[in-house]
């Protein structure tokens, strides 16, 4: 089912076995994270006309979902480059320079993306005893998402900085 | 520090790092630097990606793949090419009826002009050259955005807060999208006349146009069903493109059967990584925004803004030059999270209406995607069909032209854009 499914690096050595393994992990909760999402929304409008009742925490269980599929699919995006970038002016440097550039780049990001996952640690800390304000979950599952995202997505950057840039396919994003 | 967050990250852009996190690069170096505690831009990041509305946008991404997936096109085409595929230029008007009926299901240009590019272009490639053929399927594909659902007006809304809706602004689109559609017709005739191609396709026939019709009728209704109801106030923007995914998951599994179960990991995670690169940028840009306005960045620019006019049209105008320069070297989305949060407040000022600025924003925006060297419509049609970039560029430019023509009387003639969403109660 999933065979539709390409990786843009090279998935036979040891680090790209792990990396595929997690982002088959990642694509799959984001599958079933989306087809709830798109199953509770449309089931409160059928519920609404239908049956004239609502979900109370419809709304914000649909938005906790969404945050989930934005980060969980942000790593995603990174391993295939997907990610918009200008490179009218890096396009124009020998191929060793933009190869340089483009680690520096990715190590650069990487860093970034790993300083926020940390910080999200202090805010999942922080906000664990506060619940929703309709389903008795904790508000800090959204920060959940944001950490676990810029978590895998650093670790994505990195691995891009030492094993080489993905190409990139046009229409990936618009 | 505004000044050198935005500067930071014109620099970290030029050399390549993708926006989005060329964005969060300068911001949490500025964060730093200013003893801003730097959880600051997680929490920013969380909560501009914590909406409701902003959902509509992978449902509505979902339910064009989905339709696309289904078959529709062909069934557009088939009812399209009954209705005028007998005048000169016929192929032309087919394609641009497609991608007007297709723009109506879907709400981006890029998936509309891939799969246009791949059914229309062989069949168009037989009649003209293939310059031009390319040219007429990207002109059609980038209709997706002005004709409701737009992905790129629901972006828009979103960045310009409470003051625009996204079913005004989606009302907004419906004239100057049909004045758009008919004008690129009126322009493939011309074109067509003036190069001598010859009429092609079957007589005009009742019988074939009520056949036709009553088999596109499934895919017809659906954007009268989804945009009907969020007009009519049934259900949310974000309901009624939900909704637009249930009613194409039951098109393509049960009326077309086209779409197999092992389709829908590719298409959902095709919809995700899209609204993740959007997703991205949203949230990067939230904490520039964020410094932006500690930093009272809106009110400095504004007060510049009104010493050097206090005119609204040459607001408009200033506006248009700057989204043309910027549209040509960065994709729209990020021009929309970028530019939206500094620019609309001040148009409000200028006492512009809201959803006219926001509709003239997104229609400048739109038309960069047709214009080289960033125009990504362009290159997406290229990459499908293996023309040169030079044989398409070089046939685009009436396209262009007189999209800029409609620009200009939208900009000069609000009526244009404001008398149907006002007339329904946005």
């Amino acid at each position: 089912m999933m065979s539709a499914i390409t990786f843009s690096y090279d998935t036979q050595s040891l680090t790209g076995k792990v990396f595929r393994l997690m982002d088959m992990v990642f694509i799959t909760a984001v599958v079933l994270i989306f087809g709830y999402m798109v199953l509770i929304v449309s089931a409160q409008v059928a519920l609404r006309y239908g049956l004239n009742m609502s979900i109370d925490w419809a709304d914000e269980t649909g938005r906790l979902a969404f945050v989930w599929v934005v980060f969980l699919s942000i790593p995603l995006a990174a391993s295939k480059g997907a990610h918009i970038g200008i490179d009218l002016l890096v396009d124009k440097l020998s191929p060793v320079m933009q190869h340089s550039v483009r680690q520096v780049s990715a190590l650069i990001c990487g860093a970034l993306c790993l300083s926020i996952a940390w910080s999200c640690i202090e805010l999942c800390k922080d906000q664990w005893d506060e619940k929703m304000a309709t389903v008795d979950i904790s508000v800090a599952y959204f920060f959940v998402a944001v950490g676990i995202g810029m978590l895998y997505s650093g670790m994505h950057f990195i691995r891009i900085a030492v094993t080489g840039v993905p190409v990139k396919s046009s229409g990936d994003a618009e | 520090m505004s000044t050198a967050v935005v500067l930071g990250f014109m620099l970290l852009a030029m050399f390549g790092f993708p926006i989005a996190f060329a964005m969060g690069i300068s911001s949490i170096v500025a964060i730093w630097m200013s003893g801003i505690d730097t959880s600051i831009i997680a929490q920013r990041m969380m909560y501009s990606v914590n909406s409701f509305p902003l959902m509509a946008i992978p449902f509505f991404m979902l339910s064009g793949e989905l339709m696309i997936k289904a078959g529709i096109i062909e069934r557009l085409i088939t009812f399209a090419n009954a209705l005028v595929g007998r005048v000169r230029g016929g192929l032309a008007h087919v394609t641009m009826m497609s991608g007007a009926g297709l723009a109506t299901v879907s709400g981006t240009a890029v998936s509309d002009a891939s799969a246009l590019s791949a059914i229309l272009v062989p069949s168009l490639s037989k009649i003209y050259d293939k310059g031009f053929a390319t040219a007429i399927v990207a002109a059609a594909a980038n209709l997706g955005p002005i004709i409701p659902p737009s992905a790129a007006m629901i972006v828009y809304a979103f960045m310009a807060g409470p003051s625009v809706s996204v079913g005004g602004m989606f009302m907004a689109g419906v004239v100057p999208g049909i004045l758009i559609t008919i004008g690129f017709m009126l322009l493939c005739s011309w074109i067509t006349t003036r190069r001598g191609w010859l009429v092609t396709g079957e007589p005009f026939q009742f019988k074939r146009l009520w056949i036709e019709a009553r088999r596109s009728a499934i895919v017809l209704v659906m954007p009268l069903l989804i945009i009907g109801g969020i007009i009519g106030g049934a259900f949310t923007a974000t309901e009624g493109s939900a909704i637009s995914v249930v009613y194409a998951l039951l098109l393509g599994f049960v009326i077309t059967r086209t779409l197999k179960v092992s389709d829908l990991p590719g298409i959902i995670i095709r919809a995700a990584i899209t609204t993740a690169v959007v997703g991205a940028l949203i949230a990067f840009a939230s904490v520039i925004t964020y410094l932006m306005t500690v930093d009272l960045m809106p009110q400095k620019l504004s007060q510049l803004l009104f010493s050097f006019t206090k005119d609204p049209i040459v607001y408009l105008l200033l506006v248009t030059v700057l989204l043309f320069v910027v549209g040509m070297f960065l994709e729209s989305n990020s021009a929309y999270i970028m530019l939206v949060p500094l620019l609309h407040p001040i148009a409000i000022q200028y006492g512009i209406d809201p959803l006219h600025f926001g509709f003239i924003f997104v229609l400048n925006l739109v038309v960069g995607m047709l214009t080289p060297p960033v125009g990504v419509v362009l290159f997406v049609v290229c990459g499908v069909t293996g023309v040169r970039m030079r044989e398409l560029v070089s046939n685009i430019w009436p396209f262009v032209a007189l999209m800029y023509g409609v620009l200009l009387l939208c900009l000069f003639f609000p009526a244009v854009v404001t008398t149907l969403p006002r007339a329904l109660g946005y």
